[in-house]
């Protein structure tokens, strides 16, 4: 346990640790068994932390900066993109690298393992590639008219969504023409999609939600206005049946069961603070957001309330996640620092 | 390790924006020179460019990004509102960069309409709260920007929409032809600095962190043209001493000149000259015919050009201990080919300025100023300001002004893009000064009656 300072012990049973890394976080993801924490740099390498004793690992990442990474299911690899414009394979363990591939003449943007372990997917400016586990690229698609903002694969591996300006595409792997095209008339900046299968949510940077049943239907089109700023953030909650979403200082909450949230009042969860970052617990009932002016607020999300617990780190936070099994919780803030808080259950 | 995790140095504590650069202008006026000139000085700063090309290099300290200029229409009500969707993540990426740059640099493509680029800057909260738009910088090359400025509308946006123009290849043209040019360009963008450049090299501060979009203290100075018009258009210092002297004219678009010759130190500076100037123009105007020797003198002439053909004024230099002398006119030199010679010797000005009037020619692209003293009421400004972008925000590409509301003790100011505004609270007005109100729109088929009229209906 050597490596693990902790912090001040507080009266809420959390268990501190903080970490000090070179440089801000691009990305933090939770390994799939919830051990392991990999943070990319904006400088270019990747520090994987291990929760357990705080051990670390460097890998090398990327020359200009590490913009995304993904874990495979299996826990035993890593998959890095970023300004260098390749897609890096890297085995956790002995931290080699095993494949770099070609992503693009510019930034890679964005990276996805699919859960089923079989693909990557990444996009790099309008273009999506898909590869196989090994590196193989079998899929390129040019078709999209902007710049692709974000990727996201089906609970089930089989078929990936980009959202891009005024369109979001759905693709089967394999099939390099869009199954279902859902168009949308603003710029859609993040994307989500329900662990069924059967929604599938943006934010746009006009401060407004859409979101689609699929297959879509006229009745289930959800178009929602009103954020103050742009919705940068989704996370559904454990069952499921809600999806948090944030911009501005508001957290909004939908009720996805049934037939989606049409014609139901949201739950707000107001705070004057703006938010930076927003996770739902995996298993439990936190909903933690991480703000501008460096707050760390805990809500429980049953009735409109004030958060019921602050923290605050005095840098903006800029990752913030909930480990799978809902017992850890990954904070980056911009100077420089990784907590990791263990909280009891409940 | 990567490359710029080298720099790990924060020059600057993240909270100060960044300030941000964006150069327009034609292909071939010389932006990449510019851009290339800026790196490579010695000014120690940290920059990153973006532009429109795919990769990233890095560039010594520097930095060199792609992006794709992507247009993106904002469905908030305004249909002229768009911004650049790449930019906010290419700044937003900057951002998180703890070797943060000192500098961002924005090159456009040629054919760019300015407007989302600057409306970007308006419009998304992360890249205003780290970013400040520092100036629109044109660069428009001297010798081919004629072929474009009367019909094409992106040339015309790139000029409107400018806080800086660098008149670049000016070594390639007549200083005649530059002189047109300025004018051409003052009465399309009054609130404009104009800088004359040879391959794009310039002081980099007449360029850089001039905080051209820095509301407060801004317009505190009058622009040029809320200034009283002058009696002249036009001032050059000649080395001329004793002597006769003629002064040719060519045929030019009206139909008599005033003009006055006076004499100056070498050392005087324009602006001293200037105001020698307004003191004699404001003397009676002689009359002159052609053919007469005139001596210079207390008085200014009005020459009168026959009917055809070109025509000179002689005028004599007689017992005078000054070996300088302005000759002030009250149009152009350029539009009239003026020429100074003395037998075979022809004179060129050693020093020149112009001064432009504040009418307008026939140009689709003018700027609109009023200048009115006393006070408006709130309310019904709001409503007629609002109302004016609304309805004219396609063709109003920027505003700006300084505003006295009624029973308010501090100056208001806003300035506009389109249809966006932002307004602050400034000074307080001081004991004694007058009240004035004085704003400026730049855009397309601008009715100067309509808005003058608009406004004043606010005043109290």
């Amino acid at each position: 346990m050597s490596n693990l300072k902790s912090e001040e012990k507080k009266s809420d049973n959390i268990e501190r640790h903080v970490f000090q890394i070179s440089d801000f976080a691009s990305d933090a993801k939770w390994s799939p068994d919830g051990l392991f924490i990999a943070i990319g740099l904006v400088s270019g390498p990747i520090n994987i932390f291990d929760s357990r004793n705080g051990d670390r690992k460097t890998l090398d990442g990327h020359e200009f900066g590490t913009m995304e990474i993904s874990w495979s299911p299996d826990n035993s690899k890593l998959v890095s993109v970023g300004q260098d414009g390749h897609v890096k394979i890297w085995d956790v363990k002995t931290q080699k690298i095993l494949k770099t591939l070609k992503g693009g003449a510019q930034w890679v943007e964005h990276v996805s393992w699919s859960p089923n372990g079989e693909y990557i997917a990444s996009s790099a400016g309008k273009i999506l590639r898909i590869w196989n586990s090994d590196g193989y690229l079998f899929q390129e698609y040019k078709g999209h008219s902007s710049t692709i903002t974000a990727i996201q694969w089906n609970a089930k591996g089989t078929e990936i969504a980009t959202a891009a300006y005024e369109k979001i595409m759905i693709f089967l792997v394999g099939v390099n023409e869009p199954k279902i095209t859902l168009p949308f008339p603003s710029s859609m900046i993040s994307l989500t999609w329900h662990k069924n299968g059967k929604w599938i949510v943006a934010g746009t940077q006009e401060g407004s939600l859409c979101g689609w049943a699929v297959p879509p239907t006229d009745e289930s089109h959800l178009a929602i206005d009103g954020y103050e700023t742009k919705v940068t953030q989704l996370s559904w909650s454990k069952n499921g049946k809600s999806l948090a979403t944030a911009g501005g200082s508001m957290v909004v909450i939908w009720d996805f069961s049934g037939k989606g949230p049409n014609n139901k009042k949201p739950l707000v969860l107001r705070d004057e603070r703006r938010i930076t970052q927003m996770s739902y617990q995996n298993d439990g009932d936190w909903l933690v957001s991480g703000t501008k002016d460096g707050s760390v607020l805990f809500w429980k999300t049953v009735v409109p309330e004030k958060p019921r617990l602050v923290y605050e780190i005095d840098a903006t936070i800029n990752q913030l996640q909930w480990s799978k099994d809902g017992s850890s919780l990954v904070i980056c803030s911009e100077d420089g620092k990784v907590r990791i808080w263990k909280t009891p259950r409940g | 390790m990567s490359k710029t995790s080298q720099n790990v140095e924060t020059t600057q504590p993240a909270s100060i924006p960044v300030p941000v650069t964006v150069v327009t202008g034609f292909l071939g006026s010389g932006k990449t020179t510019l851009l290339n000139y800026i790196l490579t000085q010695e000014h120690g700063k940290k920059i990153a460019v973006i532009e429109n090309e795919f990769g990233e290099i890095g560039i010594d300290n520097n930095l060199v990004v792609g992006a794709d200029e992507e247009i993106f229409e904002m469905s908030n009500g305004c249909i002229c509102c768009t911004v650049r969707g790449d930019l906010i993540r290419v700044l937003g990426n900057f951002m998180k960069r703890k070797d943060k740059f000192d500098y961002i640099l924005i090159e456009t493509t040629g054919m760019a309409d300015p407007s989302p680029v600057a409306q970007t800057f308006f419009v998304d909260d992360d890249t205003k709260d780290s970013f400040d738009l520092d100036a629109i910088v044109t660069i428009v090359d001297a010798k081919h920007v004629w072929q474009h400025i009367d019909d094409s509308s992106e040339c015309q946006e790139q000029i409107a929409f400018a806080d800086i123009i660098l008149l670049n290849k000016t070594d390639l043209v007549t200083p005649a032809e530059i002189d047109k040019l300025e004018q051409k360009i003052y009465s399309m963008n009054s609130l404009v600095k104009i800088h004359r450049t040879q391959n794009s090299v310039i002081d980099l501060d007449k360029i850089l962190n001039v905080k051209s979009f820095d509301l407060k203290g801004k317009l505190e100075k009058k622009p040029d043209f809320l200034k009283e018009d002058l009696p002249f258009e036009w001032i050059g210092k000649y080395k001329i001493s004793n002597g006769t002297y003629e002064i040719d004219f060519k045929e030019g678009p009206d139909p008599s000149i005033n003009l006055a010759i006076i004499p100056v130190k070498e050392s005087d500076d324009i602006e001293s000259i200037k105001d020698m100037g307004v003191t004699t123009f404001s003397n009676n105007i002689g009359p002159y015919s052609d053919g007469d020797l005139f001596t210079q003198s207390e008085n200014p002439i009005k020459f009168t050009f026959p009917d055809k053909g070109s025509s000179k004024i002689r005028f004599k230099i007689d017992g005078s201990e000054s070996d300088t002398f302005a000759i002030f006119t009250e149009h152009l030199p350029s539009e009239y080919d003026m020429k100074v010679s003395s037998g075979e010797q022809v004179f060129e000005p050693i020093e020149s300025k112009i001064y432009p009037h504040s009418h307008t020619h026939d140009n689709t692209v003018t700027s609109i100023g009023i200048d009115i003293s006393g006070s408006v009421d709130y309310n019904k400004f709001n409503d007629w300001l609002g109302d004016l972008l609304r309805t004219k925000g396609t063709d109003i590409f920027r505003s700006k002004g300084i505003i006295s509301i009624k029973d308010r003790e501090d100056r208001i100011i806003f300035q506009g893009v389109h249809m966006l505004l932002d307004v602050v609270s400034d000074r307080n007005w001081e004991d004694g000064e007058e009240r004035n109100n004085q704003l400026v729109f730049i855009g397309r088929n601008l009715n100067r009656e309509e808005i003058t009229k608009g406004f004043s209906s606010c005043l109290i």
